[in-house]
């Protein structure tokens, strides 16, 4: 029994593989600040998610006041969504923003932990439109001054704008865009953006992966966009490839008139065989 | 009297005959092939058109290189009973109603084996209620039911004073059968306004049969011509289908005259003067459809490009190539070079001739259908980005279900000729120059 049991044990102490946990600080300045955690083992040039396992997000460097878990996906990765009403958990008090992730206890990884600081910043934005072919977006930044203890400009700062698409975002002006002394930049909108139908694009204003700041995102829409003029629905109207109801009216003539004039044919022919029939019953 | 005497003679020697032994045997193994495609087609409505080689790349096989061949055949009818009629070729009257015999049996199995083509044939209906009037599959449709009516039409007007004939003159008749006779002659009495009605429909029906048939076969073409794969893009295909389908169907008829001529000793009627002018039609269509087959095949190989290239490849020198060769040698240029000769043109030699063609124009459409889908646009690959290799060979269910078909055609055929006269004993009858009394005693006299 007891070497079984050894044996069994053996059997199951697998070694846990060595997971790494990389975490990024986003505030949204609609009043949400977000972490977005990656979980992932290296294996020589290749990475392998882990995925379906537990994060743990905790508001101290002992780890031991848990937020929240958040499970990975099949990427590996997890978000954490904090509201502004609770974010103060995880205030300093030098001002500091300070998140803790772990890799909680798994059969398959080891546990891990990392940590992400950042400071606070905001980015007020304002669309001018002088005329309708003069637009600028108008970016003030502004962020958290430690010896000051409060908000200040913040100054050559780089500023990414870009407006959002399907599958990755389109850049407006230079790559970025740099702040003046007081924080602020005016970023020239095109004219030529294509938006949909009521001409809507939602513009975003990003601080990137700032080392003090981490991100920063302003998102709006606006109707600066070119109106996008729906394709013509190419089986919507009488063609070829048009629907049953929606042939082309040359088709639909042509095709009857011969149906009706060779079976109209036909059944005189087939009425020609009744008089035959006539006229044996009358010879009868 | 002496015109009676021939009357008599035409119905003794046309009137239908109880089948021998060989006739029973080979009514016998036609059942038996059918019976044997009723039960794979029984597997395939259970199982799906899995039981078939068809797949996602070759969704089309020999079901419908047998429909296409059908058609194909069933062009007979118009060559016969409406070119050469409409023409003066008074040599064709003997052949008039095997041709639409041909024709009826073949056009009511090219739709039964489109029905067969179907994993689902209670779908049929969706044909009508959602069909497209621009798709070539509608217009199919609608053409090969207005020329099975034609057909029909064609084949049971000019019937009526026959059956009159049989009902009074056949002795010895089961009395069902004399029923029937009496039915389908519709009390046909010869009068003269009967036999007016009568030409004036047949050749209002000579006539129609032109355009529809040539409608047939061209429709049937825009099947495949219509889309835009290599080897089916082609402005040549209408042509080229109707010119085959003459050919096709003119060994037909040299085919079962043959058959028809040596069962039922008719050598009076089934001239080998007929065989030859037969021989000489079948010549001159075999060459008309060469050259439809050059420009078919010259202009792309010419060019050898994109899909056609591979297409071309496979037809001359590859997988396809021992069919493709045999086809032209044994189903073309064999039969043409023989029936050059007048000796080729004799009954026999033209019969083995005439089955060497049908047999070549039956895998001619095989290499039709087939090979083109060999050579999809998109690439075949697996998900692991290994080309798929894309292949197709008919089934057991499949080659049964094509033979019972084929056996079907030939067992209407078999039960017509076995029922019906089929050589039009009153055209005869007025080609020799008896007048519509002598025909039918009981004829009305015209009115002075």
């Amino acid at each position: 029994m007891v070497p079984v049991l050894v044996a069994a044990n053996g059997l199951h102490a697998q070694e846990k593989a060595a997971a790494k946990l990389r975490l990024n600080y986003i505030k949204h300045m609609d009043g949400t600040y977000e972490i977005k955690a990656h979980a992932f083992v290296k294996k020589g040039k290749e990475v392998e998610h882990c995925t379906g396992i537990n994060l743990g997000f905790y508001t101290d460097a002992d780890y031991e006041k848990l937020f929240k878990k958040v499970p990975t996906d099949e990427m590996g990765m997890a978000n954490l969504v904090v509201r502004t009403a609770d974010v103060a958990k995880f205030k300093d008090s030098t001002g500091h923003f300070h998140f803790y992730g772990k890799i909680e206890n798994n059969e398959k990884y080891k546990s891990q932990e990392a940590d992400v600081s950042a400071m606070e910043a905001t980015i007020a934005v304002n669309f001018k439109q002088q005329s309708d072919t003069e637009r600028f977006v108008q970016a003030t930044l502004n962020v958290y001054d430690e010896r000051a203890g409060k908000l200040i400009p913040g100054v050559k700062m780089p500023l990414k704008c870009f407006v959002k698409r399907s599958l990755c975002s389109l850049p407006v002006g230079e790559d970025l865009h740099y702040t003046d002394s007081a924080g602020y930049v005016s970023i020239a909108f095109p004219n030529d953006i294509p938006g949909d139908a009521a001409g809507a694009v939602t513009v975003i204003v990003k601080l990137d992966e700032d080392d003090n700041y981490g991100s920063v995102i302003y998102e709006k829409d606006v109707t600066w966009g070119r109106h996008l003029e729906a394709n013509e629905n190419p089986i919507g109207h009488r063609s070829l490839i048009g629907a049953r109801n929606n042939a082309p009216w040359f088709m639909v003539v042509a095709i009857n008139a011969m149906l009706f004039t060779i079976w109209g044919y036909l059944f005189f022919v087939m009425y020609e065989l009744y008089r035959i029939k006539k006229i044996s019953n009358s010879a009868k | 009297m002496e015109s009676a005497t021939t009357i008599e003679q035409l119905t003794i020697d046309l009137q239908p005959r109880k089948f021998g032994r060989a006739g029973q045997i080979w009514t016998g193994v036609l059942c038996l092939l059918i019976l044997n495609g009723v039960v794979s087609y029984i597997f395939q409505l259970k199982y799906g058109l899995s039981v078939t080689g068809m797949s996602n790349y070759v969704s089309w096989g020999i079901y419908i290189s047998n429909f296409v061949f059908f058609v194909a055949i069933s062009l007979v009818g118009s060559l016969i009973s409406a070119i050469l009629k409409l023409s003066n070729a008074k040599w064709s009257i003997p052949l008039t109603r095997i041709a639409e015999i041909i024709a009826v049996a073949n056009i009511m199995f090219a739709g039964l084996i489109i029905i067969v083509d179907m994993g689902r044939p209670d779908r049929i209906t969706n044909i009508l209620i959602y069909g497209r009037i621009q798709s070539p599959i509608v217009w199919d449709v609608l053409v090969v039911s207005t020329y099975l009516v034609i057909s029909i039409l064609l084949l049971y007007i000019p019937l009526l004073p026959d059956l009159a004939l049989l009902r009074d003159k056949m002795k010895g008749l089961p009395k069902w059968q004399h029923q029937l006779y009496k039915i389908l002659s519709l009390g046909w009495i010869g009068s003269e306004e009967q036999y007016r009605i009568l030409h004036k429909s047949v050749n209002m029906l000579a006539v129609i049969i032109i355009p529809v048939a040539l409608g047939i076969h061209t429709v049937t073409s825009w099947l495949f011509a219509s889309t835009l794969r290599g080897g089916w893009n082609s402005t040549n295909f209408g042509p080229y289908f109707v010119a085959g389908a003459f050919v096709v169907g003119a060994a037909g008829v040299i085919a079962l005259m043959y058959v028809a001529r040596r069962n039922y000793n008719l050598e009076k009627y089934l001239t080998d003067d007929i065989f030859d002018k037969m021989g000489k039609l079948l010549v001159m269509l075999s060459l008309v459809y060469t050259y439809f087959t050059i420009n078919e095949y010259l202009t792309p190989a010419f060019k050898m490009m994109g899909g056609e290239k591979a297409l071309i490849q496979d037809l001359f020198i590859g997988h396809f190539a021992p069919m493709f060769w045999g086809v032209q040698i044994f189903g073309v240029i064999i039969p043409v070079i023989v029936m050059l000769f007048k000796n080729g043109r004799k009954p026999l030699p033209l019969f083995i001739v005439a089955v060497m063609t049908i047999i070549g124009a039956w895998f001619k459409r095989y290499l039709i259908v087939i090979p083109t889908l060999f050579h999809p646009y998109l690439p075949a690959i697996e998900q692991n980005g290994v080309p798929k290799v894309i292949s197709y060979f008919p089934t057991w269910h499949e080659w049964s279900i094509t033979a019972a078909s084929l056996a079907g055609s030939l067992l209407v055929i078999t039960i017509l000729f076995r029922y019906l006269p089929f050589i039009s004993m009153w055209e005869i009858a007025e080609e020799e120059g008896l007048n519509h009394e002598h025909m039918n005693p009981i004829a009305v006299k015209p009115k002075k």
